[in-house]
């Protein structure tokens, strides 16, 4: 990633595809600027304390307690950049010894289930032990191996009933990692691969362990506390913990449900620390999951509060935030680098493709976004933002509108969680305080339709 | 493409202009757009070539294993919107779940939906359409044509008063004369002249008076019980709302005069309307309903030995394949079209076919076959006055050696297509002023001009 100095970087300076880590050149922290939301309140989850200026985590007190974290957040709010710094401060030997799934890039397939992502996470972990030589003792990973050695037998035996492709996992080591982990990873490989094979091989995969669960937990729970004894022995952390991101992109939302709902007494069932990203649409179960785990809001930042002030703060970190990727003087004035703030209503996202933009409409050969250009691209985005609303909406908006101008709270229902999917409301603090998407505000229809009516 | 889409093309081009990772949406209410949009990025990204890609009817595997196989560049996607469809939830959700593993790529997807279906890309593939790039919205007036989409509209036909816009005028006139000394109890007549000035006037394409005419005549028809010709009314209305582009309403009057037709058993009238179901469906890029709609209606048309029925039919049905690629599928069709016109002396319809055979073989990038077939629809339609059949099929020569870089070529055909459109008052004159525009773009004004003063006056396409 290079900061741009000249217009023709610019497109590749404002790159919303690739996210962005504590490490990179881009990165900018928005602490304590997400209304209600505290980083320290996801360590205070976690059990981690910060005596020495270091995070750590101590584990005898919270032995026969694992945190299972959901953090919900609409889509470009920042969660990937923020378990990427969760994953950064807290891989420490005093603190855990962090995995990161990320589930939308490494499991290709169709229909992920939680099994998946049980033996996806299995995977990332003795691949993870493999890296930094974790000695975890013959008889676990023999222990693990012959159980899953047995599965395999027991799902081929499946697959041939059925005239299907048998699963290959060999008893020679075909990766790079020697010995009896090498083996165990090689087995949790083939499965993950098994799974996004042939439909009816993912079938006989999930059908197995789910019969046979009740070992899986203890086998996996087992090896996770074995693991963390180890970890801790040879001062590499404390114990596991696994971030898993892109949860709430799998699946449909049916099935995200039923995940939640149903599978909830299987996910009680594993003893590990866990973040997920939860899908937004599931905060509207909020107190069904609060049964099993905890769950914390990360909403986008705040630019202007409920009594119409603007949060100052936030204005000079998206500044920052602005800068770091194009260089200032390729702005004609700071007063046009606030108008693209004002109007990403405190969405990263929404503000990157402002500026994306802006820099489409520039004439390169000004070499400069003028104030114009910007109100151009507003104009644009938020003509093409309305695209998006159905008739249904306008009602909803219009009494939106009378809440938001009395300066009333906002509740949730399933009509709000369709106008937050669809970006068209965005949400601040604790998810009371909304506000209507700034660059739909300025279009014809919403001035139109809402406006004009209200 | 006409002037009213250059700042949708600039937004685009700009989008393109790195070669990295983007998601764009494009909506259009006519297939010609996207095959317009199509060759002006070919023209305006010569190293980075579109390629293609369909997603109808594959499963998530396959599309995963194509994109993933693709080079870097620039990507089109013209069924974009097939994703939508029920029964493909478990390929949008996977395909969104790996939306960050295929953003990794260098490839620019520019994804073809119609209108109404920009609602559903935030329900079916969110992640996605939190990454757009890019929207942008083409419309189109003017139906498709010029070589495409054949449509049998009216009934009657629109060989009412003559071919040229002063014929069809002057029929007006003399219409609407008879219309003030008709009795006004006198319903069945005047629901006739009525059906007959809202064909002319649509003819003309003068919507607004079509409609008049035709709601008059369809108010009159349901007044005296006339149930057939309600039906027929019903389908010519359904046409006005096409030609504008409004689906919906297309739609609504179609059904309810196919259900019209069924009822009173007016097999012949159930064909026509099905056919226009049809080229609804193929508007709209759903092959799969276009494709039923025509098997339905060929069927009928064999069974009640509608031959010139069936002619048109198996043409369509060609275009069919046409739009999905499948050249040789439609060849056959259109050769069994071919067949048929020819047996049954379908003068008009067989300059069609040829045109449409022309076609396989331009989309084939065969100039030569494509060009010999023009010539031999074009000696019919000479032969046979049909001028807006000459006037397409010359719109597509000009074309082609346009294609060839011959321009001093083009011009004289295209401006005589122009002329004969004009003359006609056909819409299509539009298409053929965009090519001639686009050339005077290329050779400047004064070089055209030259060509132009240079076009001998006793050439085969003598200038008026």
């Amino acid at each position: 990633m290079k900061k741009a100095t000249r217009m023709d970087e610019i497109d590749a300076a404002v790159n919303k595809f690739e996210p962005v880590t504590p490490n990179d050149e881009f990165y900018v922290d928005f602490k304590n600027l997400r209304g209600d939301f505290q980083e320290r309140d996801v360590m205070r989850i976690l059990n981690v304390t910060k005596p020495d200026g270091h995070y750590r985590f101590n584990y005898q007190p919270n032995r026969s307690n694992k945190t299972l974290l959901f953090l919900a957040g609409m889509r470009g709010s920042g969660k990937t950049s923020e378990l990427a710094k969760y994953a950064q401060l807290l891989h420490s030997p005093g603190c855990f010894f962090v995995v990161t799934c990320n589930v939308d890039e490494e499991l290709d397939m169709d229909n992920v289930q939680y099994m998946d992502i049980l033996v996806f996470q299995l995977e990332k972990l003795l691949q993870k032990a493999a890296e930094v030589d974790l000695s975890i003792s013959d008889d676990i990973l023999d222990s693990m191996n012959e159980w899953f050695q047995e599965r395999v037998k027991e799902i081929n035996r499946s697959l041939k009933a059925e005239g299907s492709a048998e699963l290959e996992v060999g008893n020679e080591n075909p990766f790079s990692v020697a010995g009896l982990l090498g083996k165990l990873l090689g087995v949790t490989t083939k499965l993950k691969l098994g799974l996004s094979g042939s439909y009816e091989r993912a079938v006989a995969i999930r059908t197995t362990i789910k019969n046979r669960f009740p070992d899986f937990s203890i086998k996996f729970n087992t090896f996770i506390e074995q693991t963390n004894e180890q970890l801790r022995r040879e001062g590499k952390g404390q114990e596991v913990l696994f971030i898993v991101d892109g949860l709430e992109k799998t699946m449909s939302a049916t099935t995200r449900r039923a995940i939640i709902m149903d599978e909830s007494n299987r996910i009680r069932q594993i003893k590990a620390n866990t973040i997920f990203t939860l899908p937004i649409e599931l905060m509207k179960e909020e107190q069904h999951i609060r049964n099993f785990s905890e769950i914390i809001t990360f909403p986008f930042i705040k630019i202007i509060d409920r009594d119409g002030s603007t949060v100052q703060e936030a204005i000079e970190r998206f500044e920052e935030f602005i800068c770091k990727r194009v260089a200032p003087e390729l702005f004609d004035s700071l007063e046009t680098i606030h108008l693209a703030i004002r109007y990403s209503g405190g969405s990263p996202r929404q503000l990157l493709r402002i500026i994306e933009q802006a820099g489409w409409q520039a004439d390169t050969a000004v070499g400069q976004i003028t104030n114009e250009n910007m109100r151009r691209a507003i104009d644009k985005l938020g003509n093409a933002t309305a695209r998006y609303l159905e008739p249904t909406d306008f009602d909803i908006l219009k009494s939106l509108k009378t809440d938001l101008d009395a300066g009333n709270p906002i509740g949730f229902n399933s009509s709000i969680q369709n106008l937050l999917e669809k970006e068209i409301i965005f949400e601040y603090n604790d998810g009371t305080y909304k506000r209507v998407n700034p660059l739909l505000e300025v279009s014809r229809l919403y001035q139109h339709r809402v406006v004009g009516e209200a | 493409m006409e002037p009213q889409f250059d700042d949708e093309l600039q937004q685009l081009k700009n989008a393109l202009r790195q070669p990295t990772f983007r998601f764009i949406l494009i909506g259009h209410n006519r297939y010609s757009l996207y095959k317009d949009i199509a060759d002006w990025l070919r023209a305006t990204f010569p190293e980075r070539t579109p390629v293609e890609l369909r997603l109808a009817e594959k499963d998530y595997r396959h599309i995963n294993d194509e994109l993933l196989t693709l080079k870097p560049g620039i990507v089109l996607i013209p069924d974009f919107g097939w994703l939508f469809k029920e029964g493909n939830e478990s390929i949008c959700v996977a395909f969104n779940q790996r939306r960050d593993a295929f953003a990794r790529l260098d490839i620019a997807l520019i994804c073809f939906i119609e209108p109404s279906e920009f609602v559903q890309v935030p329900k079916k593939v969110p992640d996605w359409w939190s990454l757009r790039s890019l929207e942008l919205d083409f419309h189109r007036e003017t139906p498709d044509s010029t070589g495409e989409f054949i449509n049998q509209e009216l009934e009657p036909s629109s060989s009412l008063g003559g071919q040229t816009r002063e014929e069809k005028q002057a029929e007006i006139q003399r219409l609407l004369r008879q219309v003030e000394t008709t009795e006004p109890e006198n319903k069945a007549i005047l629901a006739a002249l009525y059906s007959q000035l809202g064909s002319l006037f649509f003819d003309l394409s003068n919507y607004d008076d079509a409609n008049t005419y035709w709601q008059q005549s369809l108010a009159m028809r349901q007044q005296i019980g006339d149930r057939s010709g309600e039906g027929t009314t019903l389908n010519n209305i359904s046409q006005i709302y096409y030609a504008r582009g409004d689906y919906e309403k297309t739609f609504a009057y179609l059904e309810q005069s196919l259900a019209m037709r069924q009822q009173i058993g007016d097999r012949s009238g159930e064909g026509t309307t099905l056919n226009n179901m049809a080229t609804l469906s193929y508007a709209r890029g759903d092959y799969e309903k276009t494709l039923a709609y025509l098997e339905q209606s060929l069927a009928i048309r064999q069974q009640i030995g509608d031959r010139r029925g069936e002619g048109t039919t198996l043409n369509n049905i060609s275009q069919i394949y046409d739009a999905q690629g499948d050249y040789e599928k439609a060849l056959v069709y259109l050769e069994q079209s071919l067949a048929m016109r020819q047996q049954i002396g379908d003068r008009s319809g067989e300059g069609t076919t040829l045109n449409n055979i022309s076609q396989i073989y331009y989309a084939r990038g065969d100039y030569e076959k494509a060009l010999a077939y023009l010539e031999q629809s074009l000696a019919i339609q000479q032969q046979i006055g049909d001028r807006r059949g000459e006037g397409t099929t010359l719109n597509n020569i000009g074309r082609i050696y346009i294609e060839q870089q011959q321009v001093e070529k083009a011009i004289p055909l295209l401006i005589r297509a122009y002329k004969l459109f004009e003359t006609i008052g056909s819409p299509n004159s539009t298409i053929t002023q965009g090519h001639l525009n686009k050339i005077i773009a290329q050779i400047g004004e004064e070089k055209y001009n030259q060509i132009v003063q240079s076009i001998p006056s006793d050439s085969v396409y003598p200038i008026d």
